[in-house]
């Protein structure tokens, strides 16, 4: 019975190191290359006059961000991203960009898929 | 079932009935603005072509009724004699607009949009508004409201019962300047994946919240056009504003991403928009909601 306890002990100890290395939290490196895939799956759809409001146009308030000091901010998704960013919450910045970069995909395959759209009277 | 019912055009604001004979000459544009106008003739019996230039007004009578009694003391008034006023004065070198248009004022908003063969681009009246600004070392005005829109507001009371008539000539690059406006009329954009035709063709009738949802033949006639919304966010109540103020709004509500006022983009698209509406009179500025 002791030895199983200590081997229970063992391998739960083991699957704890090893999950937290697994959902460490983002970092400055991990933000910076997903700010570049967002801003690269934007300027794909851009590139198709494609672009949605809210990905990454500089008047665009619909996403809102709530800092550390309690201020909203309000802006696009790679504006919070920034916002967050700034905040050292990598983990939210990280959302949005995903959103970000979602959108861009989404706004590239909408354009690419509407090249030939026409009246259908 | 909305109820549709003839609606003869305001007397004041134009000068005889016409039948829209959009398919005069043959042309790429004239084609399609009489498919689009057949369109609507079937989906709202009883509505003429002429009627449209009252847009969703001439759908729902009650609505005609509220429409009637704002243009009974017009708001925009008091900005359409700011634009007059503007027109006239001279600029810093003697010149003045007069110089740039000619004398008949009448005859200014008829010839836009149009196809320019040497810059082989659209041109737009509110692009030579500030051309001819900066041309006589003015500073240019703003694209979307403003003295921009009280000019244009003038210039579009002067020509209240001239017919439009945009001509897309025989030139590939017309051509392709007009399908390309087109095809953004028709493609879906923006995160609620709709395009201009959505609402104003196949929807045309419905209603989207509170608003009827206007259908495109007719649109352009009005413009500047005085809306509710804008004057309700103005300290002075203008609510007076270009049709390309309008485009940027309608591209936000789908949550597409707006091209800027006066771009190719939107050029283009004003060079198709206002084909559609060929036949029709000139009845701006106009209330909308």
């Amino acid at each position: 019975m002791k030895k199983l306890t200590k081997l229970s002990l063992a391998i739960t100890t083991a699957i704890m190191m090893t999950s937290s290395l697994a959902i460490a939290a983002p970092g400055k490196a991990e933000y910076d290359k997903a700010v570049a895939a967002a801003n690269a799956a934007l300027d794909k759809a851009a590139s198709v006059q494609g672009e949605w409001r809210d990905s990454r146009w500089k008047k665009s308030t619909f996403v809102k961000y709530k800092t550390k000091d309690g201020k909203t901010i309000k802006s696009s998704y790679m504006g919070a991203a920034a916002a967050a960013a700034a905040d050292g919450d990598y983990a939210s910045a990280m959302k949005f960009l995903e959103t970000a970069t979602f959108q861009g995909n989404m706004g590239y395959e909408q354009a690419m898929g509407q090249k030939n759209a026409g009246p259908r009277l | 079932m909305r109820k549709y019912f003839s609606v003869l055009l305001a007397a004041s604001l134009t000068l005889g009935v016409t039948t829209v004979s959009a398919d005069n000459h043959g042309s790429i544009n004239n084609k399609d603005a009489k498919a689009l106008a057949d369109y609507f003739d079937k989906k709202f019996p009883g509505v003429t072509t002429n009627d449209l230039v009252n847009g969703a007004y001439a759908l729902d009578e009650s609505l005609f009724m509220q429409f009637e009694a704002q243009e009974e003391f017009p708001r925009y008034e008091d900005f359409v004699a700011q634009g007059e006023e503007f027109y006239n004065t001279p600029f810093k070198n003697g010149k003045g607009f007069a110089d740039c248009f000619g004398n008949d004022t009448s005859s200014i908003r008829p010839r836009y949009p149009h196809w320019d063969k040497k810059k082989q681009t659209v041109v737009t009246l509110e692009g030579d508004i500030n051309k001819c600004l900066t041309d006589n070392g003015e500073k240019p005005l703003g694209w979307k409201k403003g003295m921009m829109a009280y000019v244009s507001g003038y210039l579009s009371m002067e020509a209240r019962g001239k017919t439009i008539n945009v001509v897309v000539p025989n030139d590939p690059k017309a051509i392709e300047a007009y399908n390309k406006g087109k095809s953004h009329f028709y493609r879906k954009r923006g995160q609620l994946n709709l395009s201009c035709a959505d609402c104003h063709v196949y929807q045309a009738g419905m209603y989207v919240r509170a608003d009827l949802l206007s259908p495109t033949v007719g649109h352009v006639t009005h413009f500047p056009v005085f809306r509710q919304k804008w004057a309700g966010g103005s300290d002075k109540d203008d609510g007076l504003g270009t049709l390309h103020r309008r485009y940027g709004g309608c591209n936000k509500q789908v949550r597409a991403k707006p091209f800027k006022a006066q771009s190719e983009e939107y050029r283009n698209l004003e060079f198709f928009h206002a084909s559609m509406s060929n036949g029709l009179k000139f009845n701006g500025p106009a209330y909308r909601k």
